[in-house]
């Protein structure tokens, strides 16, 4: 094995050298010490002295080459067919220095103190004391978000180290108190202002929803079948569903909407926005700015029926958005809806959407939505069904916007782009009257848009 | 403009505040002829003559003193020391001479001591320290440290046009590595005292850390990304005195975990004043135990295998980050 | 240094008040009036006055805990300095600092630190300044005997021989470092040999003849201003008291004391002024009474000035933005003007320095210039 010379370092804070020029030839015997290359860095020029005796086997590095400190310059062969040069010996590195290993140090220092611990009793009654004062182990903001939201820590296990409650567990609970109204999407149920009024207290969520795993298992396959327990959100999707269909009578109306000049501009102008802002726009801030023309001309679509018989109308417009996830439909809150612009709407359901997809909701995305637009439209589907996400008084479908033949004024046919809105609402609240007079409004502003339409 | 190293953005720093204020000199030990130990001056005498670029006697409180005196008289000089190690001998000057002298007198010091600090280059324990905590815990001083090329040559403008005294703390080890070079822009720029930087977003956890290490918790996070799927977030303090607290908490508040990383000694420390901050402003917005990881409690050793146990390795970070978020 | 009968009259004026501000400040101090400790230097008040008033407007003095003939002779306000005593909210240091810890650049006195000898360095930082700006302006930079073992005396005064810059050092060698005699202190006989290491003018004088002073000082001044490098003057005179108004000093032999109270400096002028006739014993009660009544002006003045404000408590640690006092400007024409105002107060430096009147007015004119 040759060994190997390497770039010396010159100086403190030198982190390269350059080869002035080689003293010795390829194949020139060279003796310890003796200078076998001028290296130049940028504080001095210096001869290199070879660390061991040998023949200079190998250049690798050309004169006016500049190469980091530590790389290998020359090799020089130390078995060199001189019975008179010493023996080999590997060039010793900084590294191996005979030095005690500091981890041995420690575990020695560990053994001896437990040695000196010897007191039994002393021990057990600490140990016992231990283990009747155990605690919980939770987070200092997971306490906070605990009693911010009213749980009850001792239904949560905790997934941190020794099972401690951290963040995430409080925000899994949370979402999974949240619970989906349809099989796309879920939204929040802890109903809240803004101001932190609570307008609706969830049923309190059984035990069972904290004992399932975050993931379907499957327990046992036999004959065909598979018994599969679902993951805590499945769970908690399916608890919510059959109270809201039990909770709020549901009545559903659909109107159908000519997007031809929303789509055509979209068409045009979808990717110089992108290019432009950084993020995209679609169909879903115009339905989004519609729904809120419409809320502001029938309130009560913003409201909620209490326990005790009375409607609460919200005064701000904070509309849940379904966001798909890899572990199910979440439905992030997007305050004041009706104070962005078209391109600020854009903006907010961009950002939203991604830290929905990397997992990043606060809680205070998931509460505090008045109204619900969902969009299975970009499923394909042309019309849905959707179930209020309580405490609701309606939720808004938009399915996919799709060229169809239409009769236009004068007995026309045109190919026109359409979209069916479906709106499900609380026949407590509305009737049919209000909740067709509100998609009326909610048509009529998406059919207002010319070809150019100024997004800001 | 072609790229620079860490230590020529000092160099060129210190040149264009003297072209542009006759109030800038510099002053220290083999400045002049010499150019300084490390190069950082080379060129100055030639250009601004030995009024301005003073070859001083090996004298670290004659060094600092003086350059008090010539700041009360409305100059701004720039002591350099050797070694920032050396800045012991003339800490009289600073703790009780510079850093009182506006509270009780209302004449500002606007100076600069700076000098090549941290370690990682087989000093040993006479030139491999980092004094910043000292000066940090006294009152009077702006403390600044920079980790990129960028950063040297605008915090020390910045430095330089402060009115009141800022040790400027460059790291050796950084002065030549090829990957900080760097075209810098050909236009005057400050880096503003006071302000970190985000060098890295991330959901998971906030590294607080400064100096090198900044680019050793670079490489960390890339590691954490990769084999963790951690997001990472790395402030750069740049400034300890005074210190970013705005951009610190609001870091924290947004991932709930924090991990302090120095190369200075743990106990005292930087992170230890950090750890405080945050227990008491965000203890309710923690997810797990404020985590530093810092030199032992021991003096800066020489040879490379107790230098490389003695500084914050990438195993340590490593180690220390996947706890804290495990917690 | 050719010395008027207006100049004598002046100098003999400043050594009194210095001496009254002292005594009275004591008085204060027993009374329980001052915040802390008080250091005061009976026996210097020849070195001091006559040192400083060799200098001329524009130059600078660096002065020490003892040097309150200093700071008077240079035109520091009396109301100042009881102001520092009774650790008043509109003292030079609102009442961050107290003693004669007095930073006045506009009257050229650089501000003192309680650390002996960390001074001198500053000294050449200012006395290099002026360097550069093409002033002649000369620095007079003082020391006790205990501050010449310090490591920055050393090292200040060999850059400020290297640099060949306009300094005269003072030693005021009083025979004690607290309670060191200078046999424990150094082992030469003439403190101003050290300047022979330093390849410096030096000199050693009697502290106590105030014309010697003003002579001896005269030419070091002349010759530092002439670009000849620092000279190095030592004064030997005697501290009389302790250290502090709190040590009672029974370390010094009595008879060392007595022989040194007979040297009092002030009789010992008085001695000569009447000798040459120029001391009548009407103009010496009228001296008095004025010495009597800037102090009474001073100690009221100061008594009835505000405390400081505890909420302020962490204020004017570090300096704002925007200009800086520059003092002695290259091109400005008045040496001492200064471009800013104080920052902490919005006032311009020497809005308290300046009142009072440190000057002697007779009908005579007598004035220091």
């Amino acid at each position: 094995m040759p060994t190997s010379i390497k770039m010396p370092r010159l100086g403190e804070s030198v982190a390269e050298g350059t080869i002035g020029s080689w003293l010795k030839n390829e194949g020139d015997w060279v003796e310890r010490d003796e200078s076998l290359a001028e290296i130049i860095t940028d504080k001095i020029n210096a001869e290199l002295p070879s660390p061991v005796a040998g023949r200079l086997a190998k250049i690798l590095v050309k004169v006016d080459e500049t190469v980091p400190v530590g790389a290998d310059i020359a090799l020089i062969e130390e078995n060199a067919d001189v019975s008179a040069s010493p023996p080999a010996e590997p060039v010793p590195g900084p590294d191996v220095a005979p030095i005690e290993n500091p981890d041995r140090a420690n575990v020695m220092v560990r053994e001896n103190m437990s040695v000196s611990d010897g007191n039994s009793s002393k021990a057990s009654t600490r140990a016992s004391s231990v283990h009747v004062e155990e605690r919980q182990r939770i987070s200092p903001l997971a306490r906070r978000l605990a009693r911010e939201h009213d749980i009850d820590l001792n239904s949560i296990a905790g997934t941190g180290i020794g099972g401690r409650v951290r963040k995430e567990d409080i925000l899994a609970y949370v979402e999974q108190r949240q619970v989906p109204v349809g099989p796309q999407f879920t939204a929040p149920v802890v109903g809240m202002t803004r101001t932190g009024k609570t307008i609706f207290t969830p049923a309190p969520v059984g035990s069972q929803f904290v004992a399932p795993p975050s993931t379907p298992s499957t327990t046992f396959e036999e004959d065909g079948i598979e018994v599969v327990t679902p993951s805590r959100m499945r769970l908690a999707i399916a608890e919510h569903m059959v109270r809201s269909k039990r909770t709020s009578p549901h009545a559903t109306t659909v109107v159908e909407v000519d997007m031809t000049n929303i789509a055509k501009w979209l068409e045009k102008n979808k990717e110089d926005f992108k290019k432009r802002e950084g993020y995209s726009i679609s169909y879903v801030p115009f339905v989004m700015k519609a729904v809120c023309e419409g809320i502001r001309k029938f309130p009560y679509m913003n409201s909620s029926w209490t326990e005790d018989n009375k409607i609460i109308v919200k005064k701000h417009i904070n509309l849940g958005m379904a966001v798909a996830t890899d572990v199910g439909l979440v439905v992030p809150t997007l305050y004041d809806t009706d104070q962005y612009t078209l391109a600020g709407l854009a903006k907010q359901i961009s950002t939203i959407a991604q830290r929905t997809r990397a997992n990043k909701l606060t809680i205070q995305d998931m509460q505090g939505s008045t109204f619900v637009v969902n969009n299975p439209g970009t499923f394909g589907t042309i019309l849905s069904v959707p179930i209020i996400n309580q405490p609701h008084a309606g939720i808004l479908s938009m399915d996919a916007v799709v060229k169809r033949p239409v009769v236009i004024e004068d007995d026309a046919i045109a190919v026109r782009y359409m979209m069916y809105l479906s709106l499900s609402f609380d026949h407590r609240i509305l009737d049919g009257a209000g909740a067709g007079g509100f998609l009326q409004t909610v048509r009529t502003k998406l059919q207002s848009y010319s070809r150019e339409i100024d997004v800001y | 403009m072609s790229a620079v190293t860490y230590l020529e953005a000092i160099g060129q720093a210190i040149r264009e505040e003297m072209q542009r204020d006759e109030a800038v000199f510099l002053l220290g030990e083999d400045v002049g002829t010499y150019g300084g130990a490390f190069k950082v001056s080379a060129g100055l005498l030639e250009e601004f003559g030995s009024e301005r670029v003073i070859d001083t006697p090996m004298a670290e409180d004659a060094i600092i003193g003086s350059a008090v005196g010539a700041a009360l008289m409305g100059m701004r000089p720039i002591a350099e020391m050797q070694f920032i190690d050396f800045i012991t001998c003339g800490f009289d000057q600073i703790i009780n001479m510079a850093n009182k002298m506006y509270w009780r007198t209302g004449m500002p010091v606007p100076m600069v001591i700076r000098g090549p600090s941290g370690g990682g280059v087989k000093g040993g324990p006479f030139h491999s320290a980092s004094p910043e905590a000292w000066f940090f815990h006294a009152p009077g001083i702006k403390v600044v440290v920079p980790s990129t090329t960028y950063d040297a040559k605008g915090l020390l403008k910045a430095a330089i046009r402060d009115n009141n005294p800022v040790l400027y703390l460059e790291h050796k080890l950084l002065y030549r590595l090829p990957e900080l070079r760097e075209e810098l822009p050909t236009e005057d720029y400050v880096v503003p005292i006071g302000k970190a930087i985000t060098r890295r977003e991330g959901e998971d956890m906030t590294v607080l850390t400064y100096g090198a290490m900044v680019h050793q918790c670079l490489k960390a996070a890339q590691t954490l990304e990769q084999e963790d799927d951690l997001q990472v977030e790395i402030i750069d303090l740049r400034s300890l005195a005074p210190l970013d607290k705005e951009s610190i908490l609001e870091s924290v508040k947004h991932t709930n975990k924090v991990l302090i990383v120095h190369e200075d000694t743990l106990t005292g420390g930087i992170g230890a004043e950090l750890a405080a901050i945050l227990a008491e402003d965000l203890f309710e917005y923690l997810d797990g135990p404020i985590t530093r990881v810092a030199a032992p409690d021991a003096p800066f050793p020489y040879a490379p295998p107790l230098e490389a146990a003695y500084l914050p390795s990438m195993e340590k970070i490593l180690a220390a980050a996947r706890k804290l978020a495990a917690y | 240094m050719r010395l008027e009968r207006a100049n004598l009259l002046q100098i003999y004026y400043l050594m009194r008040l210095t001496r009254a501000m002292e005594d009275r400040t004591r008085t204060l101090f027993l009374q329980g009036r001052v915040a802390g400790g008080v250091y005061t230097a009976q026996g210097h008040e020849a070195t001091t006055v006559g040192a400083a008033w060799t200098l001329g407007d524009g130059d600078f003095i660096v002065p020490q805990h003892r040097d309150l003939g200093m700071h008077l002779t240079r035109g520091c306000s009396p109301r100042a300095v009881m102001t520092q005593w009774l650790a008043r909210g509109n003292s030079p240091a609102l009442g961050r600092d107290g003693q004669i810890h007095i930073g006045d650049m506009h009257h050229g006195i650089v501000p003192m630190i309680s650390m002996l000898g960390e001074s001198l360095p500053v000294a050449c930082g200012v006395a290099l300044t002026m360097k550069m700006r093409k002033r002649s302006t000369v620095v007079m930079a003082s020391m006790g005997d205990g501050a010449t073992s310090t490591g920055p005396f050393h090292e200040a005064l060999n850059f400020a021989s290297v640099q060949k810059l306009p300094i005269v050092f003072v030693i005021e060698n009083n025979g004690y470092a607290y309670s060191t005699p200078t046999y424990q202190e150094f082992a030469i006989a003439d403190l101003s040999d050290r300047a022979v290491a330093y390849g410096i003018l030096g000199e050693s004088v009697d502290g106590n003849d105030v014309l010697k002073v003003v002579e001896t000082f005269g030419r070091a001044v002349e010759y530092v201003r002439g670009d000849k490098g620092p000279a190095l003057i030592e004064c030997k005179t005697f501290r009389v008291r302790g250290h502090s108004e709190a040590d009672k000093a029974d370390y010094v032999p009595p008879e060392l004391r007595e022989e040194w109270l007979a040297k009092d400096p002030i009789p010992r002028f008085e001695e000569y002024l009447t000798r040459e006739q120029i001391l009548t014993s009407a103009l010496k009660a009228e001296i008095a009474e004025q010495v009597k009544a800037v102090v009474e002006d001073a100690v009221n003045f100061a008594e009835q000035s505000p405390a400081p404000d505890p909420a302020t408590v962490a204020n004017y640690v570090f300096a704002p933005e925007g200009p800086i006092a520059i003092i002695g400007e290259t091109g400005a024409e008045d040496q001492r003007y200064i471009n800013a105002l104080d920052h902490r107060t919005g006032k311009p430096f020497n809005t308290m320095t300046d009142t009072g009147k440190p000057e002697f007015v007779v009908t005579e004119e007598v004035g220091r210039r």
